[in-house]
């Protein structure tokens, strides 16, 4: 039964070390969500994480960012700090998180993630985002990218917008008002449906044309007429398989060889395994 | 024939130590031949890798040998210039007529002369990046896996698309190129996320049959191929702006997308050169330079004519 075992072994090992490496095959599951902060540090020429914390201890120094990828999960939650001007990217991975905020002054940062709930932008950050946002929260004066599709972006600000905004996906609902909590409060824009790459604010200035959003009257009587088409179109990450790709040169590299190497040295591992077994066997 | 059970075990033990060594020496065969496969894949890349600097060098060596200025000649020892009057000062306010560049001789002429199929040379000064680009309408992917020569070649050729055009200039001119592992071609263009490689590389020279044009990188970011549904921007679908609305769409698009601010700006009017490579943040990705033409040169001679 040992030796049978031991074949076992030998076989998932050869067998996990060729196929698993293409496919996430075991994908992390925890049960609580955890809060990490993250900040470029100059001195270490990249992003640090500290977990379990909203804010970042400078004293110490953080973990690589290796080892954020390899625990973060969908739900969590991540606090972006960023001192540096130039633009730092930042890989959070494919996880959906449930919140994402870049902090006050945070500087370019540039997020790539698999999609998040809660964006929070608060005043002077700087940054982009690169996954599909459920609600977007600005503050004040922002110079922010939403790269995908956001379903309901909400701007604050004391009277006037100050942001240089864009969102290149589609835009759900748009809300311009006062902060939460301040007395008294306004409303100064509300409106629905902004196709994909129309919503722009330059200097605070709303660039769309009127006929490119609907008020929401016109919101409410189209979703009276036809729920169905009431939701905004989503456009960049959609995913209809059945439709073909634009055709562009395909312009990459094969990594075969890479691959064939690890095969073979797993292949030459489980032969050595076996051979040194049954030499220790027969002494 | 009876067993007991202690023959029963040796012929077990028999049994397994053969499956054993068999299992061994297969996982070893399959070793080897994966082994052999990834050797010989090495192999020819390091060919194709070797033929592409070659063809590449000998193209860019008889460019420079052109380049190499004349010896000067005073004016006394030049046969039938002796005498031409020299300017006369004058003291009227007359405008001084604008003198006419004299066309030189195309640096890469050989090349062109080499192949029809060369639409320009590309180079960004201080990179690896120097290759011919080639067009070819009627079939885009011709050259995708051939090099200059036509041979079989993985890093295949720098490819102008079919929708762009030097002659006339369009907007936009896209090229394509290979991101191989090994550098060549597109290999080393993702350099361009670090904003300290844009700020010591910013220019880029395309040089044509007519003149050599000179871009400044104006947006730098990662893209991607759509579905034919999508309706997004596609920076790849940009070639000509006929109205201003056609231009300001992909101009504020490409703004929009750019990793950093490169502090330059454009108007209608303005050219575009886009250089275009696989990238592996997602299925289908692309990473992209775009750079705005801010001059171009002095004509060259007609590829048929040799300098005097």
């Amino acid at each position: 039964m040992k030796k049978f075992r031991n074949l076992a072994l030998v076989l998932a090992a050869v067998t996990a070390l060729v196929l698993l490496p293409a496919s996430n095959a075991f994908p992390a599951k925890a049960a609580d969500p955890v809060t990490y902060s993250v900040k470029y540090v100059s001195d270490e020429l990249g992003w640090r994480f500290q977990a379990n914390t909203s804010t970042f201890d400078d004293s110490s120094k953080g973990q690589d960012m290796y080892y954020l990828l390899q625990d973060i999960k969908d739900g969590d939650l991540v606090v972006i700090y960023n001192d540096i001007d130039t633009a730092k990217n930042l890989n959070l991975g494919n996880a959906h998180l449930s919140n994402v905020t870049y902090t006050k002054n945070c500087r370019s940062a540039i997020v790539y993630a698999g999609g998040v709930d809660d964006c929070y932008v608060l005043s002077g950050a700087t940054g982009t985002i690169n996954c599909d946002v459920k609600n977007a929260y600005v503050y004040d004066a922002v110079t922010f990218n939403f790269n995908n599709n956001v379903e309901s972006l909400s701007l604050y600000a004391a009277d006037q917008a100050k942001s240089n905004l864009g969102v290149v996906g589609t835009t759900g609902h748009l809300t311009f008002s006062t902060p939460p909590g301040q007395e008294p409060s306004s409303v100064f824009m509300d409106y629905y449906d902004f196709p994909a790459n129309t919503l722009r604010f330059f200097d605070g200035i709303f660039q769309p044309t009127r006929a490119g959003y609907k008020t929401p009257e016109e919101h409410a009587q189209q979703q009276a007429q036809n729920p169905a088409e009431s939701a905004p179109q989503t456009q960049p990450s959609g995913s209809d398989d059945s439709d073909e790709y634009d055709e562009v040169p395909k312009t990459g590299d094969s990594s075969l060889p890479l691959w064939l190497l690890c095969a073979a040295a797993a292949c030459f591992a489980g032969g050595l395994f076996l051979n040194r077994s049954k030499a220790s066997k027969a002494l | 024939m009876i067993y007991n059970d202690s023959d029963r075990k040796e012929v077990c033990r028999t049994q397994m130590k053969k499956f054993r060594k068999g299992l061994s020496i297969l996982l070893c065969c399959a070793g080897a031949v994966f082994l052999a496969g990834a050797l010989f894949l090495l192999f020819r890349q390091f060919w194709d890798d070797r033929n592409t600097r070659n063809t590449v060098n000998e193209l860019q060596s008889a460019a420079d040998a052109s380049r190499e200025p004349a010896p000067f000649i005073p004016p006394s020892a030049s046969p039938g210039n002796t005498d031409a009057p020299g300017p006369e000062p004058s003291v009227s306010p007359h405008a001084t007529p604008e003198s006419t560049p004299t066309p030189t001789e195309n640096p890469f002429r050989d090349s062109f002369l080499a192949n029809s199929d060369m639409a320009a040379w590309l180079q960004i000064p201080d990179t690896v990046i120097s290759y011919p680009v080639v067009w070819t309408p009627e079939d885009e992917n011709y050259y995708l896996r051939r090099g200059f020569d036509g041979s079989a070649n993985r890093n295949g050729c720098l490819i102008l698309d079919t929708d762009s055009c030097v002659d006339p200039l369009t907007t936009n001119l896209i090229i394509h190129g290979h991101n191989m592992k090994s550098g060549a071609m597109f290999g080393t263009l993702n350099r361009y996320e670090d904003e300290d490689f844009f700020r010591e590389h910013r220019t880029i020279l395309l040089y044509t049959e007519q003149c050599c044009r000179s871009y400044e990188v104006i947006a730098v970011f990662r893209s991607q191929v759509y579905k034919k549904s999508e309706q997004v921007f596609k920076y790849y679908k940009f070639f000509q702006a006929d109205t201003e609305e056609e231009f300001n769409d992909f101009y504020e698009n490409i703004m929009a997308l750019s990793l950093y601010d490169t502090g330059v700006t454009a108007a209608f009017g303005d050219h575009f050169l886009t250089l275009s490579t696989c990238s592996y943040h997602v299925e289908q990705g692309r990473f992209v330079v775009v750079a705005k033409e801010t001059e171009c040169g002095d004509p060259y001679l007609p590829l048929e004519t040799e300098a005097p």
